[in-house]
C-alpha cells in the first residue's frame, strides 16, 4: 500500500513537472510555436475547404451525369439517307466529350416537342408530318471534357457533313453554374495548394524542433530524467499545437461559411461570390463548409488525435512512476 | 556510498582506466588529483553511471550499477549530483530553472524545488544570478551554477570535476566550504582536481587524497591514502579475490602508508 501511495504521489508530481517542462519548452520557442499553430490552422482550414469543395463539385458532376436529357441537338440535312444518318450518329459518338447520341425521326421529334410544350401543344395543330427534320440528340460527358465545352463541341459538330444546324440547350443559368463549377474547382486546387504549403511549413517547424532535441535530451538524460519525461514535453507541445491549430482552423472555416451564408448543404454548388479573388476564395471555402460538417469533422479528428497522444503519454508516465517507486525502494 | 572495484575502461587503443579500485564513504570528502589525461574526468563519468566500464564493478549505495539496463540508469543518475568541467544548460531557461531541473527528475514539489535551488545557489555565492540567462554567463559563473545544480536537493553522492577551475580564490573558497558542508550533511563528495592549491586546501579541511596517473591509482606517493575502509565485494570474494580487512577508523591500507586524518 505504501509503495502504491508513493507511486500515485510520484505520478502526480511527475505530471506536474512534465507540465512545467512543457511550459518551459513553449516559452523557449514562442516564435516556433506560433508559426506551427498558424500553419496548422491554415492547413486544416484550407484542406477542409478544398476537400469539401472538391467533393461538392464531384457530387454535382455525378448528379449532372445521372440526369436525363441532351445538351445539344443536331439537325440533319433532309437529303441524308437512313444508313448515312446512322453512320453520322456513330461518328458523333466518337467525338471527345460526347456521352451519347440518340437519333430521332421527324415524327419522334414532333412528338417530343408536343410533350415539351405541354398545354401549349395546340400550337402544333395542323403541322404536317415530316415538318421537323431528323435530329440527333447529343448528351455530353460531365466536366471539362463535355458539358463545359458545349459551345466548342457544337462548333465542331456544325462542321461535320450532313449536319445543318446545332442548338446548344444550356440555359443562361446552366452556363453560369458551369462557370461556377470551373471556378470552384480551380479555387479548390489553389486552396489545396495553400493547405499543402502550410502542412510542409508545419513539418519543417517540427523537423527543426526535432533537430534541436538531442542537445536538450542529453542535458535532461544526464540529470536523471527518464526517456518518457524527456519526450513528454515534446509530445505535449505537439498535441497542444495540433489541437489548438485544428480548433482555430475549424472555427475559421466555419466562420467563413457563416459570414457568406452558404446554401446550407454540403452537396450544393457554392455561390460564385462577386468581388475580389479573395472574396471568391472565401466563398468557395465558406460555401463548401457551410453547415460546419466538414470543419467539425476535422476538429473532432484532430482533438481525438491530441487526446490519444495525451493518453498514451499518461500511460507511459504511469508505467515510469510504478518503476520509479520500485527503484526508489531499492535506493531508500 | 561509492565503490569502484577493478574498473577498467579503454577508449580506442588507449587504456584510460586501468584496474582502478576506489571507495568514497558517506560523509566523506575525497579529492582525486592528477595531471592532464590522468583519467580523472573519465573516472567521474563511470562513477556517475554516464559511462559503462569495460571491466570491473561500480557500486553505489550497495547496488551494482555497472550492469544495470539502460532504462534503469535514470534512477541512478537522479541520485547523483554531477558538476562537469563544462556544464550544459537548457537554453531559454533561467539559472534558477536550470538548477531546479535535478529536483524535477526526483519529482520534488515545485515550491520545494525552488527553495532548494535557491539554497544551493546561495551556498556557492551565486544567488544574484538566479534570473540570468545561462548563455550570457561568464565561464566562472557557469562553473558556479553547475556546482549549484549538482548540490541542489542534497543528493547522497556528489561528483565534481575540477570545481575550482576558472574561479578566483574567494569563489574557490566558497565552493570548498559548500562541498565540506555537503559532506558533513552525510553525502559522499568526490572532487577531481588538478589545482594543487585547491587540493591542499581541501586536505586541510579533512579531505582524503587519491592520486591518479595514466589511469592507475598511485600508491605510496607522498602522504596519501589510496583505499580506506572497504571490504572486498561479495562477488569478488566469491571469485577468490582479495578481502582487505581495514581498521574502521584508520583509513589505512594494510600495506601502504597513509596520511593521518585530522
Amino acid at each position: 500500500m505504501k509503495a502504491a501511495a508513493r507511486a500515485r504521489s510520484t505520478l502526480r508530481l511527475r505530471l506536474a513537472w512534465v507540465a512545467r517542462l512543457t511550459v518551459f519548452d513553449v516559452r523557449r520557442h514562442r516564435a516556433e510555436v506560433v508559426v506551427a499553430l498558424a500553419a496548422f490552422a491554415v492547413a486544416v482550414a484550407a484542406l477542409t475547404g478544398s476537400a469539401a469543395a472538391y467533393s461538392s463539385w464531384r457530387a454535382r458532376s455525378r448528379t449532372a451525369d445521372r440526369q436525363a436529357g441532351a445538351e445539344l441537338v443536331a439537325f440533319l440535312r433532309d437529303d441524308l439517307s437512313e444508313p448515312s444518318r446512322r453512320e453520322l450518329a456513330e461518328a458523333l459518338r466518337g467525338v471527345p466529350g460526347v456521352a451519347g447520341v440518340r437519333l430521332l425521326t421527324s415524327d419522334e421529334a414532333l412528338a417530343r416537342m408536343r410533350a415539351d410544350l405541354g398545354e401549349r401543344a395546340t400550337l402544333l395543330d395542323g403541322v404536317e408530318d415530316g415538318f421537323l427534320p431528323t435530329t440527333l440528340e447529343v448528351s455530353l460527358q460531365p466536366g471539362r471534357r463535355g458539358v463545359e465545352r458545349a459551345d466548342a463541341i457544337a462548333w465542331r459538330l456544325r462542321r461535320m457533313d450532313g449536319i445543318g444546324e446545332v442548338d446548344v440547350l444550356q440555359t443562361a443559368d446552366d452556363q453560369r453554374l458551369v462557370r461556377a463549377d470551373v471556378v470552384n474547382r480551380l479555387l479548390a486546387r489553389r486552396v489545396l495548394a495553400v493547405g499543402l504549403v502550410a502542412v510542409v511549413l508545419a513539418l519543417a517547424v517540427a523537423a527543426r524542433a526535432l533537430r534541436r532535441r538531442p542537445a536538450d535530451s542529453l542535458v535532461l538524460t544526464e540529470l536523471g530524467f527518464t526517456g518518457e519525461a524527456v519526450l513528454g514535453p515534446a509530445a505535449a507541445r505537439g498535441a497542444l499545437v495540433g489541437g489548438a491549430g485544428a480548433v482555430l482552423g475549424g472555427v475559421a472555416a466555419w466562420a467563413m461559411g457563416g459570414f457568406l451564408g452558404g446554401d446550407g448543404t454540403t452537396t450544393g454548388a457554392g455561390p460564385m461570390a462577386e468581388g475580389s479573388l479573395l472574396g471568391r476564395a472565401a466563398g468557395v471555402v465558406g460555401a463548401a463548409t457551410s453547415g460546419g460538417g466538414a470543419a467539425l469533422a476535422a476538429v473532432v479528428v484532430m482533438a481525438a488525435l491530441a487526446a490519444a497522444a495525451g493518453g498514451a503519454f499518461a500511460c507511459w508516465g504511469a508505467r515510469a512512476s510504478r518503476r520509479d517507486a520500485r527503484e526508489w525502494d531499492a535506493f531508500a | 556510498m561509492l565503490r569502484l572495484i577493478s574498473v577498467t575502461l579503454t577508449l580506442g587503443d588507449r587504456t584510460v582506466l586501468d584496474d582502478v579500485t576506489l571507495e568514497a564513504r558517506a560523509g566523506e570528502l575525497l579529492v582525486l588529483e592528477g595531471g592532464r589525461g590522468a583519467g580523472k574526468s573519465t573516472l567521474l563519468q563511470v562513477a556517475a553511471a554516464r559511462r559503462r566500464p569495460d571491466g570491473g564493478e561500480v557500486w553505489i549505495a550497495d547496488h551494482e550499477v555497472s550492469r544495470l539496463q539502460r532504462d534503469s540508469l535514470p534512477f541512478v543518475r537522479r541520485n547523483i549530483g554531477v558538476a562537469a568541467s563544462e556544464p550544459r544548460f537548457l537554453a531559454g531557461l533561467t539559472v534558477l530553472e536550470n538548477v531546479m531541473l535535478p529536483l524535477g527528475a526526483r519529482a520534488e514539489p515545485l515550491d520545494r524545488a525552488r527553495e532548494a535551488a535557491l539554497r544551493a545557489l546561495g551556498k556557492v555565492g551565486a544567488v544574484g544570478l538566479s534570473t540570468a540567462d545561462p548563455a550570457r554567463l561568464s565561464a566562472s559563473e557557469r562553473r558556479l551554477v553547475g556546482l549549484a545544480r549538482a548540490l541542489a536537493g542534497a543528493p547522497p553522492l556528489c561528483l565534481m570535476d575540477d570545481p575550482s577551475a576558472a574561479l578566483g580564490p574567494a569563489d574557490a573558497g566558497a565552493v570548498l566550504s559548500a562541498l565540506q558542508g555537503t559532506a558533513e550533511n552525510g553525502a559522499a563528495v568526490v572532487c577531481a582536481s588538478s589545482d594543487s592549491t585547491f587540493v591542499a586546501a581541501a586536505t586541510r579541511v579533512g579531505a582524503r587524497r587519491v592520486r591518479l596517473e595514466s589511469g592507475r591509482v598511485q600508491m605510496g606517493v607522498g602522504a596519501m591514502t589510496v583505499v580506506a575502509g572497504w571490504r572486498g565485494s561479495e562477488a569478488s570474494l566469491a571469485r577468490g579475490g582479495p578481502a582487505l580487512e581495514i581498521a574502521a577508523d584508520a583509513g589505512t591500507h594494510s600495506e601502504q602508508p597513509h596520511e593521518a586524518r585530522p
